[in-house]
């Protein structure tokens, strides 16, 4: 097998990357491995061609994504978010339990306004956090060693928020779709 | 991916869903979050002389979350603290038949059991 996503498509290992330079990166090699060149190759070519295309396509939709980019950056430093593990933050786990059953009860209630509103709220915070990762990246992938080690579980900490924003944000979608349904 | 006719059933009909006044005597509260799903459940029991007489649940998360939480209540009724002390997840597991892509549920709903067991006692300790 080849080395990781980043080694694939050319790319400094690292959470700061432009979609464009991603997606560049990405065409780029594809090209190289385009079914047309091998119309005329022996089977086992094409087959390494195939999938080596299919390798690509995984990479960029890991990195195109910045979630995605992140969660598999962190899980490179060999830190993880475990299916059993407990996140210990009984205000934060009030605060989502509170603003679900508020969209619960606006979804229920027919309330389409309030259900956008907190759809709004949640993106910014979702957005807010999305910034924060690039100063804690910086920091994971600086060379001060005390920074790093200051720096993983805070990444670790901040994708964990973004997973419990993602899924409200899931859940207000299907809000607004059944109110158009 | 296939719910089993029971997680289903739980799904739709969730049993003691609601919440109980967490600040009152007789109430223990358990909130665990799962990290990897986004998932949050809230178990509350109330407690008389050692006994379960009642408890409450409730889950955002998926169906099987759901299910384990609400299967969880109906379990721990009528249970001492430390009978539903000794719940393990695997019996949620059989009762459910959940699939292996869907245990964690059930030790969420296990750890909120004894979360809100936890919190009855720390509450009463002295």
């Amino acid at each position: 097998m080849s080395g990781s996503y980043f080694e694939l498509l050319g790319l400094p290992e690292r959470f700061d990357l432009a979609r464009p330079a991603i997606e560049a990166a990405y065409l780029d090699r594809t090209r190289e491995v385009h079914p047309d060149r091998f119309a005329t190759a022996a089977a086992s070519e094409r087959v390494a061609a195939l999938q080596r295309s299919m390798q690509l396509n995984d990479a960029y939709q890991t990195l195109r994504q910045p979630v995605r980019r992140a969660e598999y950056l962190l899980n490179r430093h060999g830190v993880f978010i475990g299916d059993n593990e407990r996140l210990d933050d009984a205000a934060f786990l009030m605060e989502i339990l509170e603003l679900r059953e508020e969209l619960a009860e606006a979804r229920v209630a027919g309330k389409l306004d309030e259900v956008a509103r907190l759809q709004a709220e949640m993106r910014r915070r979702h957005r807010g956090l999305l910034d924060a990762l690039i100063p804690l990246f910086a920091a994971v992938e600086g060379d001060d060693a005390a920074g790093r080690a200051d720096a993983l579980p805070r990444v670790k900490r901040t994708l964990i928020e973004l997973r419990y924003l993602a899924r409200y944000l899931e859940e207000c979608d299907a809000a607004l779709d059944d109110e158009e349904a | 991916m296939a719910y089993s006719d029971k997680v289903i059933e739980h799904y739709e009909n969730p049993r003691n869903v609601g919440t109980f006044d967490k600040g009152d005597e007789e109430i223990g509260t358990g909130l665990v979050g799962a990290p990897a799903c986004g998932d949050v459940m809230r178990l509350q029991i109330k407690v008389k002389d050692g006994v379960i007489t009642d408890a409450k649940f409730k889950t955002f998360g998926c169906g099987s979350a759901i299910a384990s939480s609400s299967l969880a209540t109906e379990m721990i009724k009528g249970m001492t603290l430390e009978q539903a002390e000794t719940i393990k997840n695997t019996q949620i597991v059989e009762e459910l038949n959940l699939p292996p892509v869907k245990i964690h549920c059930s030790v969420l709903a296990e750890d909120a059991i004894k979360a809100a067991i936890d919190d009855y006692k720390k509450r009463h300790a002295r």
